[in-house]
């Protein structure tokens, strides 16, 4: 494998085009004041053999110190434009070493993987569970500390969709190399089903499937019947023994309760220990998840 | 009559234990910063060789860390603060001083003992793999300081003052300051390196024949408290006072600026001889430039958010640690044929110039790409979209080091068997 080359990065916020130019302006004004002073030199050669007037040096200084006032003023301007915009997303980013843990406006959690909508000013809030860190976003040429006991904030706009950097550049500890990630920046529809843990052109049983898995059901309910709650293999439809005495039929009105508020009928032979999805399931996963259930062909029961 | 023989006199126990001659101290000085020199920037060496290729199988990552610590405290402690104002200061007051002694001679021996106290911390947190070596900071700023001042003293009893005093007086109070800016608010010990340019433009301003404006100096001098000042102004000031915090860390930057363009201007427009010591001060110049130059846009806001903690930063420091390193090495072949008796190897010191300017360069400007693509200033990895950068930058290191050895080098050598030399003891202002 040849080794590539790449010597700028990509623009992927409004404020990377600023930061861009003031960097490229400023490095031409220095050019132009070498060269200023240069010929400022030239023209006093034979007035000072040794050194230049103090006029020269005083002069040239005002001149530079105007400039870079100038400069400094242009910057301010550039990172307060950036931020002026009000959030229309807000995600939390907690660092730990060595890893970033993330979590959307709507309880959807990551690590290291940071979806952002595009076109939306998003701000992203900081702290930090151990030492302090420097989460480093140089595509949209930004930074910001995430300290413990402390929240601070980071306000932009991804103007562009794609995979890009995120990295702690904090020198946060020994394996503070290890706290890289990527930022996914997607169109706004797609991360707004992203966050409700939609995957695009995903059917419902699919998704029921998915959740399944991600939910983690079978840990208890394994197929084999010998976990910690009945296996649901064949479940739909039959007749359950319950608890407390009587039966019930296994129909979507069942189902959705036991999901919903585990404790209201527990079946006979197993202790209530199923905690509640109330409130962590939206209608259309509940559904989806109520879909695949009822695919589940029949096991030892 | 030259130093040489005037006072190497004594060669008892005492006398190494105990120097009192600024010529014997100036000697151990050298020879104490040459020898943390030598595993500083070895372990800078192998610290570039792990990132010659993408992936961190040289160097595990805590021992990247720690060898990072260690080179970057035992280089700014042990090397570039105390070598030019101790390593060449003790022998200027003789040179341009005309003393024999310096005013107070215990307090150069206890600041001798200091520094090596400072040394032998940063060694034993290598060998633990502690990165951070409080103790060897304060231990030899206080060193430092006490070094400083004594020489200023000792050079101030000279009409009219050199610029090397000048220098070192106003360093005097800004090493204090920030001694004193680490113990309280523990800030960061990077801008140090400005501190330690200000003795290094006080040798080139020698070697140049140069008397630049004082008030230069003075800002000079001042820069390296700006970081801790505008962090003062930003707890205990209103908002209102928020435009100083904007415009007093670009103006800092220009600081050197001026100096620095002043000699390149002088070194472009005015006929001189250029001897080794003239090149190796021109290339600290050029060095120094390149590092302010990139210290305006960390001293920028909007720029220095993207771009603090990266490899810009650390090109931008190590441009300025060129500087005062090759201005180190001006000042040790311009006073070196009245420091050891014997004429400096010329050509190899215009050879080593020459090789240092461009690894210097090769070494540093793909850094400045690489902190703009957003890469860490210590990472033991990297994507492999980086690998020619990186690639360039460790070759360019490794010829830098040859450079610097191949000037110590022929320096220890023409000491042992290089032509005598008589060259009276003066300084080149004199000749006025």
């Amino acid at each position: 494998m040849t080794p590539s080359l790449r010597l700028f990065p990509e623009q992927a916020s409004a404020l990377a085009a600023g930061v861009d130019a003031l960097a490229l302006a400023t490095i031409a004004l220095e050019v132009l004041f070498l060269v200023l002073f240069l010929f400022g030199a030239t023209l006093w050669r034979h007035r000072a053999p040794r050194g230049f007037p103090s006029s020269l040096m005083a002069g040239w200084s005002l001149f530079a110190a105007a400039g870079v006032i100038a400069l400094a003023a242009w910057s301010e301007r550039i990172s307060k434009t950036a931020a002026r915009a009000e959030p229309a997303f807000e995600i939390e980013l907690v660092a730990k070493q060595w890893a970033w843990k993330i979590r959307h406006g709507q309880g959807r959690r990551e690590i290291n993987e940071l979806h952002l909508p595009l076109g939306y000013p998003v701000r992203l809030r900081l702290t930090s569970e151990d030492a302090p860190h420097l989460l480093a976003l140089p595509a949209f040429r930004l930074k910001q500390v995430a300290e413990p006991a402390r929240w601070t904030s980071l306000e932009f706009v991804p103007t562009r969709p794609g995979e890009f950097e995120l990295l702690c550049a904090g020198r946060c500890g020994p394996y503070c190399s290890k706290m890289r990630g990527v930022v996914l920046v997607m169109e706004t529809r797609d991360y707004l089903a992203w966050v409700r843990g939609e995957v695009p052109g995903e059917s419902p049983l699919e998704l029921g499937k998915r959740l399944y898995g991600s939910l983690q059901c079978d840990s208890c309910h394994r197929p084999d019947g010998a976990g910690r709650g009945p296996s649901l293999g064949g479940l739909f439809g039959s007749t359950v023994m319950l608890r407390e005495g009587g039966t019930v039929l296994a129909g979507d009105e069942y189902l959705r309760e036991s999901i919903l508020n585990p404790g209201a009928k527990v079946v006979a032979g197993y202790e209530p220990l199923m905690p509640s999805f109330q409130g962590r399931l939206s209608e259309s996963q509940l559904q989806a998840l109520l879909a695949f259930l009822k695919t589940l062909e029949g096991g030892p029961r | 009559m030259s130093v040489a023989r005037s006072t190497a006199s004594s060669y008892t126990l005492r006398s190494w234990l105990f120097p009192s001659d600024p010529r014997r101290l100036s000697g151990l000085y050298l020879a104490t910063a040459a020898a943390f020199a030598a595993p500083a920037l070895a372990a800078g060496l192998v610290l570039r060789l792990e990132l010659a290729t993408p992936a961190g199988d040289l160097l595990s990552a805590p021992a990247f860390d720690a060898l990072t610590g260690f080179h970057g405290s035992a280089m700014l402690w042990l090397v570039l603060l105390p070598a030019i104002p101790s390593g060449l200061g003790y022998f200027a007051v003789t040179a341009l001083g005309g003393a024999t002694r310096s005013a107070f001679p215990k307090l150069a021996v206890l600041s001798w003992y200091l520094l090596v106290l400072a040394g032998l911390d940063c060694l034993r947190r290598l060998v633990y793999m502690d990165a951070y070596a409080q103790a060897a900071q304060s231990l030899a700023l206080l060193s430092f300081t006490l070094t400083v001042f004594n020489i200023a003293v000792t050079l101030g009893r000279r009409r009219p003052l050199p610029p090397f005093f000048w220098a070192l007086l106003l360093t005097a109070p800004a090493g204090l300051a920030a001694a004193a800016s680490i113990a309280l608010f523990g800030s960061s010990a990077q801008p140090l390196i400005v501190l330690s340019l200000v003795p290094a433009f006080g040798v080139i301003a020698e070697i140049l024949e140069d008397r630049p404006p004082l008030w230069l100096l003075a800002v000079l001098a001042a820069a390296p408290l700006i970081p801790t000042g505008s962090r003062l102004l930003t707890w205990t000031a209103p908002p209102s006072i928020d435009v100083l915090v904007v415009v007093l860390p670009p103006l800092g930057a220009l600081a050197p600026a001026a100096l620095l363009v002043r000699w390149l201007a002088s070194l472009c427009v005015q006929r001189r001889a250029w001897t080794a010591a003239v090149t190796l001060a021109g290339v600290s110049v050029g060095l120094g430039a390149c590092g302010a130059a990139a210290g305006l846009l960390l001293a920028l806001r909007a720029t220095n958010v993207h771009l603090a903690a990266t490899q810009f930063e650390l090109a931008h420091s190590h441009f300025l640690a060129g500087c005062t390193g090759t201005a180190l090495l001006a000042g040790c072949f311009h006073w070196w044929s009245s420091f050891a008796g014997r004429a400096a190897p010329e050509l190899a010191g215009k050879l080593s110039a020459a090789v240092l300017l461009i690894s210097w360069n090769a070494a540093l400007l793909p850094q400045f790409f690489l902190g703009y693509l957003g890469m860490p200033a210590h990472a033991p990895g990297y994507a492999p979209a980086l690998e020619w950068l990186n690639l360039i930058s460790s070759l360019g290191v490794l010829a830098a080091t040859a450079g610097m050895a191949l000037a110590v080098g022929t320096l220890l050598w023409s000491a042992v068997a290089g032509a005598s030399s008589l060259r009276p003891v003066t300084s080149n202002l004199d000749r006025q």
